[in-house]
Formats: C-alpha cells, sequence, structure tokens
C-alpha cells in the first residue's frame, strides 16, 4: 500500500516542503504551533491547493501537479476530524453520523455503524443536538463521522486541544480503543509532545514547514532525546509497571534493568507507559549519597556535554535509553565531569508526574 | 359572526392570494441570487445588487409605472407576451402579484443574503470531506442552515405585499374582483359617502391577517432554531 505525501507551496511567505511516507497506523505530525502541520493535511483533504503536490492515497494517485491531477475534495475519500469539530448544527448526532455513511453506501464496509457507535460511546447522544454536546462528546462524535465515511485516511487535527485535561486523557483512551479496529492509516496532528508519543505508532517532526524526522516512536523517542534543539528539552522513557505500593502511592516501573519508582495512583500492573523526565529535575552526583531522601538513583554515562548559552545539557544514557539533564556551569565545573563518564542521575518520585498509559496504542 | 359581503371577501381573498403567490415565485430567485450575491465576487455585482434594491427607495408610483410600460398590453414585454403566448399582466391579479414580487424582492432577499453569509464555510467545508458534492452541500447544509433568514424573508416579502399599493393601483388599477386587494379597497371605501364603516372593518381584518402572519412565522422560528436548545 502506497502513501505518499509530496507538498512544496508557499502559503503567504510561509514556505512548505516536506516528503512524507506515511506507515500503517496512527501518524503523528509534532511540531511547534505554525510549523505548517495543519497546512499539510489541509492540502491533502484538498482544502487547500499547494504549488507543487504529489499525493497518493491508498495507491490512488490525488494530487499530481506535473500529471495535472487533482481531485476534488469530496472525490478523495479522507476522514477529517476538524479541531473544532464541525458537527453539523441543525442535525442531531445520528444524523451527523449518518451524514457521509449514507453519502459512501457503496463502498465496502470498513467501519460499522453499531460497532463505532459502540467503541466511541455514543450510544445515548445520538437524540441529541450538538448544541447540548460538551467538547469531549463533539469530538467522539466527529470521529465517528468521519470513519463512517469509510475512508482510505483518517486525519485529525488536534482534537485535544480545546479540551481539560480529565477530558484529553479520556479522549485518547477513545482514540485508543479506535486504533484497535483502525485498518486504515491515519494523522494525527500535535503540539503536544506527550500526546504525540502516547498515539504515534510513527513520529513525523515537523518545524517551519519542513519535515526534521519521521520515524517509528522508539526511534523517534530516542531521536528526541538527544536531540540538540533547545525545544526538546525533556526526556521521554518507556517503561512498563512491575509494582505498585497503593499504600505509599508509591509505583515501580521497569526500564531495562532499571527501576524508576514515580508517585502515582492511577497505573495498574502490567501496563506499557511513557514517562516523562524534565531536564530540571535531574541531579548529578558522582556516588550514591547514602543520606538522601530521593528514591531514584538511575546510573548512567554520559554520552555528550551541550553548552546553552550559561547552562550545560548532560546527555545521559543507560540501556539504549537517553535522558537530558541540564545543570549550571558552577555544578558542572564542581563536579568534574566529561564525556565517557559514568554518574548517577537522581530523580525525587514526587516529581515525575507525567505517567501516560500507553497499552492501549 | 360578522357576515362579509361579497365585496369584502374577495378582497380578502385575493389579497391572500396575491400575497401568496408573490412571495412563493420570488423564493426560489431570492434564495439563488441571495447565495451568489453572499458567495460570489461577479462583474458589477454592486450595480446588480443596486437595480433589484431600487422599488425600495424608489416611489412605488414610479414603480408601478415602468411595470406598466413594459409588462402592459403595449409594453415592450407584455406585447411580447401577448403575441406569443396570449398572456397578460394588465389588469389582471398575476399583474398585482407582479407588482408586488417586485416590492418584496429587495426584503425578501436581503434576509437571505445575510443568513447565507452568517453561515459558517467551514461546515460545508467539513461535509465536502465526508463525500457530498457542491449541490448537495446546499441542499443538505447551506439551504437548512440559512432557512431562519428564508423564513424571514418569506414573512417580509408577504407582508410587504399585503400591505402594496401605489404599484399595484398604478399598474393594474382597482378593479373589484381581479385586482382590488384589501388596501385599495380600504382607500375606494374612504373615497365614497358614508363608506368609513366599512373601511374601518375592513382595516380590522387587516390587523388580524397582519398579526396572525406574524405570530406563524415566530411558530416556525422557534421550531427551526429548536436545535439550540
Amino acid at each position: 500500500m502506497k502513501n505518499i505525501i509530496s507538498i512544496k507551496t508557499k502559503i503567504s511567505n510561509f514556505a512548505i516542503d516536506v516528503n512524507i511516507d506515511l506507515k500503517e497506523g496512527i501518524n503523528c505530525f509534532f511540531g511547534p504551533s505554525g510549523a505548517g502541520k495543519t497546512s499539510i493535511i489541509n492540502c491533502v483533504a484538498g482544502i487547500k491547493r499547494a504549488k507543487e503536490s504529489k499525493i497518493i492515497i491508498n495507491n490512488n494517485i490525488l494530487e499530481d501537479t506535473t500529471k495535472g491531477i487533482l481531485v476534488p475534495i469530496h472525490k478523495r475519500n479522507i476522514g477529517y476530524v476538524f479541531q473544532d469539530s464541525r458537527l453539523f448544527p441543525h442535525l442531531n448526532i445520528k444524523n451527523n453520523l449518518l451524514y457521509g455513511l449514507k453519502l459512501n453506501y457503496r463502498k465496502n464496509e470498513k467501519f460499522n455503524y453499531d460497532e463505532i457507535i459502540n467503541l466511541l460511546g455514543l450510544d445515548h447522544l445520538i437524540h441529541r443536538f450538538p448544541y447540548n454536546l460538551s467538547g469531549g462528546e463533539k469530538q467522539r462524535v466527529a470521529i465517528g463521522r468521519a470513519l463512517l465515511a469509510q475512508p482510505d485516511l483518517l486525519l485529525m487535527d488536534e482534537p485535544l486541544a480545546s479540551l481539560d485535561q480529565e477530558k484529553k486523557d479520556e479522549l485518547i483512551k477513545y482514540i485508543g480503543k479506535i486504533n484497535e479496529i483502525l485498518n486504515i492509516p491515519a494523522i494525527y496532528v500535535s503540539h503536544s509532545i506527550s500526546e504525540t508519543f502516547t498515539l504515534g505508532a510513527s513520529i513525523h517532526f515537523i518545524n517551519n514547514g519542513n519535515l526534521i524526522y519521521s520515524g517509528n516512536r522508539d526511534k523517534a523517542i530516542n531521536f528526541y532525546n538527544k536531540s540538540k534543539n533547545f525545544l526538546f528539552r525533556d526526556s521521554y522513557i518507556i517503561g512498563k509497571v512491575i509494582k505498585i505500593n497503593s499504600l505509599e502511592g508509591l509505583t515501580e516501573i521497569k526500564l531495562g534493568k532499571e527501576k524508576l519508582t514515580v508517585f502515582s495512583n492511577t497505573l495498574d500492573l502490567d501496563q506499557k507507559v511513557i514517562v516523562k523526565i524534565r531536564s530540571t529535575d535531574i541531579i548529578i552526583s558522582k556516588v550514591i549519597p547514602d543520606k538522601l531522601s530521593s528514591l531514584n538513583y538511575i546510573k548512567t554515562n554520559i554520552v555528550d556535554v551541550v553548552f546553552e548559552k550559561e547552562l550545560i545539557c548532560l546527555i545521559l544514557n543507560f540501556e539504549k535509553n537517553l535522558i537530558k539533564a541540564l545543570l549550571t556551569k558552577k555544578s558542572y565545573k564542581k563536579l568534574n565531569i566529561k564525556k565517557g563518564t559514568y554518574c548517577y542521575a537522581i530523580i525525587k518520585a514526587l516529581n515525575i508526574n507525567d505517567v501516560t498509559n500507553i497499552s492501549l496504542v | 359572526m360578522i357576515n362579509f359581503s361579497q365585496e369584502e371577501i374577495s378582497a380578502i381573498y385575493l389579497s391572500l392570494k396575491i400575497a401568496l403567490v408573490a412571495s412563493l415565485a420570488s423564493l426560489p430567485f431570492a434564495i439563488i441570487l441571495g447565495y451568489l450575491f453572499a458567495r460570489k465576487e461577479f462583474f458589477l455585482k454592486k450595480f446588480f445588487i443596486s437595480l433589484l434594491n431600487l422599488p425600495l427607495v424608489l416611489p412605488p408610483v414610479v414603480t408601478g409605472y415602468l411595470l406598466l410600460i413594459t409588462f402592459g398590453i403595449n409594453g415592450f414585454i407584455g406585447k411580447f407576451l401577448l403575441d406569443y403566448f396570449n398572456f397578460t399582466f394588465a389588469f389582471r391579479w398575476t399583474g398585482a402579484a407582479l407588482a408586488c414580487a417586485i416590492m418584496g424582492f429587495p426584503l425578501m432577499i436581503r434576509a437571505i443574503k445575510l443568513s447565507i453569509e452568517m453561515i459558517d464555510i467551514k461546515y460545508e467545508e467539513a461535509a465536502k470531506t465526508l463525500g457530498a458534492n457542491r449541490l448537495f452541500v446546499f441542499i443538505s447544509i447551506t439551504l437548512p442552515l440559512s432557512l431562519p433568514g428564508i423564513v424571514a424573508g418569506f414573512t417580509l416579502c408577504f407582508a410587504r405585499a399585503l400591505g402594496e399599493f401605489g404599484a399595484t393601483v398604478t399598474f393594474v388599477s382597482n378593479i373589484p374582483g381581479e385586482t382590488q386587494t384589501l388596501s385599495t379597497a380600504i382607500y375606494n371605501f374612504l373615497q365614497i359617502p358614508n363608506g368609513e364603516l366599512m373601511a374601518i372593518r375592513l382595516t380590522l381584518i387587516s390587523i388580524f391577517i397582519s398579526i396572525s402572519a406574524l405570530i406563524l412565522s415566530e411558530i416556525i422560528f422557534d421550531k427551526l432554531l429548536r436545535y439550540k436548545r
């Protein structure tokens, strides 16, 4: 199956030049706001026109400027979940869901109405109107509506952007459920790195209208963690929950041979999780201090030392994982460390509070 | 129970028929032109909009006179219709309906154009991504979302047609049973001695019809906007 997006265009002085090869499952487009992510997917959907483009989805050529091919929006077979959901206000939820389904009834069924309703938990909503749905419910309906049009590709443009954290987590779970039955590729646009690493099977970093890096999740996390780009300051590590002590509120996460103790009560045993470690939360020590409160001492190897103005960023390696630690120049000199030195990264369990379950995706 | 005279009944009936036909016949044109004016840019757009709004600012007598010299028996369109189709607007109720339609059209198109302009084009984009072509988007999204404006435009045109006097009387005169509406009948009774009582009766009927029409349109509005509650 060929899914290629090649776009070269200029939108009011902002140049976009990307060649993206989509993989199966959810492809996350990550980048800061204004990086051109939404413009790219608008070109794919046909809402925006690119100067030079070649877009092939599911082996169908949708655009090829060299051959003068330009398939109109309604014939592209691309489901689009907009940031603002765009449910039709005059139709109830059922008719919103059926809108695309009725127009595409001739195609072979990739997504079944009852199954989608069930997976997205829409059963109790179908007689209501979009006006009195919450933001999260609207986005669930929008996802269902897009899938029921039986698309060859699903586009999601920051569907969580307007939701609060609790609703975000809930919707991520629903997207995870959808992912299990997703037999088409999907593009998920986000400027949140934790969303990206949580949902993306493949991840494409986009900045200033260019593709910086493409790879599967593990490779992308590695790329992110060792990147010297100031934007990517925190580190992400994938691990597995091996022990829960709910009395003390502590959870142990296995990272290779190392263990990380975090303060969290929301995780379950055997869950695959992604842990965010802020570079400013790490204390570097050459020995394991014996009278220190911290619960985590990870033995690491310094693989790189990056000078950032008045700060030093150490890139530390342990068991194929990379994490970044930020130090002041004074601390760096005091410790007398350099590239290749072994040292301990000390992290308070309380400081690790961004742990996301990714077993669903 | 009030006993209506033959003349009164025919004036009421004609008024309603003329206003209804004028509004219904204008509706498709107003929707199409309203859509074009709201969404498309074309050469001389402002000129066409001004031209259609002309009856709003011209004295109604002038509009009636212009209709007479174009659609009258010797007018260039009127003569053509009579010669080839054996049809004429002159001194017929259809002529009164034409005059009312022309007078009410600017009000109708204004309401429809405004309501189409208010629709967020994003909904139409979303419909296209779901596989709807332009025509289907228009029928399933644009039209229903502009329905409140269409109803408002229809009501305004209908109300204008009920009250229309100057253009009608100039174009098709005031013939009982053919072109005499409530307003021309009231005027007529005021011209004859002891006609005041009749004029008052017809005035009350006019008020009753107008209020009923307005209440009906309010009810329809409520129904149309139910999805916002």
